[in-house]
């Protein structure tokens, strides 16, 4: 029977794809260094609105006048890498560039949504700003506006990057 | 694939035709004549029961899927990580091995088990989206959509499955709409992925699968050169509907194509219908003044690209080619030319308007987009009824009505006073639609009655 077998050959590559997704944000996150990242939640505009929180973290907008750019031009949809330095108990960026940093060094990959000629900044999307949540309770907590929201971030050697956890108030969110 | 040897509605009309010319000619007696027709009316009936037997399953497997999202969604938070994983991963497998094993390994339910095979597929992509939660992943959306369109791609191809081939094509068209629209690119990937899906379609025979799909390449042209031109948007939008039109009848010349053989006589509706929708929905849009107006507004930044150029050119001339072939062949067989000519003349107006427009004279162009739009919805009707194409005259038609109540907004709207305009527009919407449905009918009837005399 050669159609069961391309049956079976189909639904493998299906299952396969599934779980090679799981297993690159997994692997990320088991052998990636733990980082904390200082953010603020954003209002969200989706059809899922309300399932998720919207992060914005602050690397995630660069002021390039404060951050080195070794003086490259950007634009949206380009990769670049951001290098990461200790800034109290979190992490910020010190440097970004299209070229990935030496080894050694913590860094993360993003892509550029937008750049801002005005104000000189640049915004990186790094895909990990949507934290999902029960259905309802993500607008409780953007709702309050004035709390302070702190992520895990996990940051493997190649610079991909994977949301673990998020602190309210220095409290974890947990949901199970 | 079970064939049944159950001939589709088409082929039980043509049959009633040959049994009547068989009868006629005492070929057979009429008694014969009416066993024949009777044994294949039987199985008519059997097959639209069957039917609806798959329309029940599909819908069925439609609610289970979402009933399936929506239990994960409201208990997320009370499930570990990897027993969530596991759920997905399992309901994807046994809902796929089931459907196969219905439908093909004992083929005891067939249609059951194809529903079933769809449902696999959508959970398949509800697994994606679960995925994406668990992990909280959230880089470039439109990958999620795309790599569910890709995955269910070989399902179709082995299960020859018209299901998940309209999902598929439904999928990578809204994949490609996100693609264009948020990153502003090409997307040269579409295309390739989308001839896949057609080639799919003609082999499972589908008019439908092929109707479905091409809409999404006329999309893909329209949102690049949307993408090529950066400046004056609403300059851009009053070209990129010129070059949908194009676009509409280079698809009409295909389909017209087609009818060359008989083989490939039966895809030429799709092609068509969407061809013809192209050329008459950008026409109508243009058709109106504020529009056009609005649209032309900001021309003075406006510069054409050299992509929208390239696009218009070639669509232009490899319509033109296709209906001088398709003459060419007509002529030798004597069908009738008047398709082709009638394209003809539609190239000519479209080129004409383009050049209108882009001499800014707002007037003239959306006058000229009436009398255009007005002389074509008359051709395809008159076109329609003597080819004897009844989707002619109805669309024909259907645009005709649509064109008088835009019109009539547009000239009277600011003229008479609300309550006048409503009721007299009421009246004559009831009286031209009873006078039209009824020359309708009567032009369809005339149409059968023709085609069993020829």
């Amino acid at each position: 029977m050669r159609r069961k077998a391309w049956f079976v050959v189909a639904v493998t590559v299906q299952v396969a794809a599934l779980l090679i997704m799981i297993g690159i944000k997994w692997s990320t996150l088991a052998y990636g260094t733990k980082i904390i990242l200082k953010t603020v939640p954003v209002d969200p505009w989706d059809v899922f609105r309300g399932d998720y929180i919207t992060l914005n973290y602050e690397v995630s907008t660069l002021d390039l006048k404060r951050v080195n750019s070794g003086n490259e031009k950007f634009k949206p949809n380009d990769t670049v890498y951001i290098t990461l330095v200790p800034d109290g108990k979190y992490r910020a960026a010190a440097a970004v560039s299209h070229r990935r940093p030496e080894s050694g060094k913590l860094f993360m990959k993003g892509v550029i949504n937008y750049y801002d000629e005005f104000s000189n900044n640049i915004n990186i999307n790094y895909g990990i700003d949507s934290f999902y949540v029960p259905q309802h309770q993500g607008k409780d907590i953007e709702n309050n506006g004035r709390i302070s929201l702190e992520a895990e971030v996990s940051v493997d050697s190649r610079g991909n990057s994977a949301l673990s956890k998020l602190f309210v108030d220095g409290k974890e969110i947990k949901f199970e | 694939m079970n064939k049944t040897g159950i001939p589709p509605g088409k082929n039980l009309t043509w049959l009633d035709r040959e049994v009547e010319e068989w009868k006629s000619e005492g070929v057979i007696s009429a008694e014969q004549a009416e066993a024949i027709l009777k044994r294949y009316k039987n199985r008519q009936e059997l097959e639209q029961g069957g039917q609806l037997v798959t329309v029940l399953a599909v819908i069925g497997a439609l609610l289970l899927g979402i009933g399936v999202i929506l239990f994960f969604a409201a208990n997320w938070q009370a499930i570990p990580k990897w027993v969530k994983v596991s759920l997905i991963m399992g309901s994807i497998i046994v809902s796929y091995t089931a459907g196969f094993y219905f439908a093909f390994a004992k083929n005891n339910y067939p249609r059951v088990g194809r529903s079933l095979v769809f449902l696999g597929s959508i959970l398949y992509g509800s697994g994606i989206w679960l995925i994406a939660q668990i992990f909280h992943i959230s880089s470039h959306y439109p990958n999620g959509v795309l790599m569910w369109g890709l995955g269910i791609i070989p399902v179709a191809f082995v299960c020859g499955s018209l299901s998940i081939l309209i999902e598929a094509s439904i999928l990578l068209t809204i994949w490609t709409v996100m693609e264009q629209t948020g990153f502003l690119h090409y997307n040269w990937l579409f295309p390739f992925f989308a001839s896949v899906l057609v080639y799919l379609a003609y082999r499972l025979k589908s008019p439908l699968g092929v109707g479905l799909t091409i809409p999404g390449f006329v999309l893909w042209l329209a949102l690049s050169c949307l993408v090529s031109m950066k400046t004056s948007e609403g300059t851009s939008f009053l070209f990129t509907f010129l070059l949908i039109s194009v676009v509409g009848l280079l698809v009409y010349a295909i389909g017209v194509l087609h009818s060359v053989r008989d083989r490939t006589s039966v895809m030429k509706l799709p092609w068509q219908i969407v061809g013809l929708l192209s050329i008459l929905i950008s026409f109508f849009i243009l058709s109106f003044r504020f529009l056009v107006h609005e649209g032309m507004l900001d021309h003075g930044s406006f510069k054409i690209s050299a992509f929208y150029l390239l696009a218009f050119s070639l669509m232009t001339i490899s319509s033109i080619m296709s209906l001088f072939y398709c003459y060419k062949i007509n002529k030798q067989e004597r069908l009738p030319v008047l398709e082709p000519l009638l394209l003809l003349g539609i190239t000519g107006v479209v080129v004409f308007l383009g050049g209108i427009m882009y001499s800014w004279q707002e007037t003239w162009f959306v006058a000229a987009v009436n009398v255009a739009l007005f002389f074509i919805i008359i051709a395809v009707i008159a076109v329609g009824y003597r080819t004897r194409q009844p989707i002619l005259v109805n669309l024909g038609l259907g645009f005709f009505v649509l064109d008088v109540i835009a019109r009539y907004f547009d000239f009277f709207w600011d003229m008479l006073d609300k309550s006048v305009f409503f009721m007299v527009g009421g009246l004559l919407l009831l009286l031209g639609g009873t006078v039209l449905e009824r020359n309708r009918r009567k032009v369809l009837r005339e149409m059968r009655v023709n085609d069993y005399a020829a």
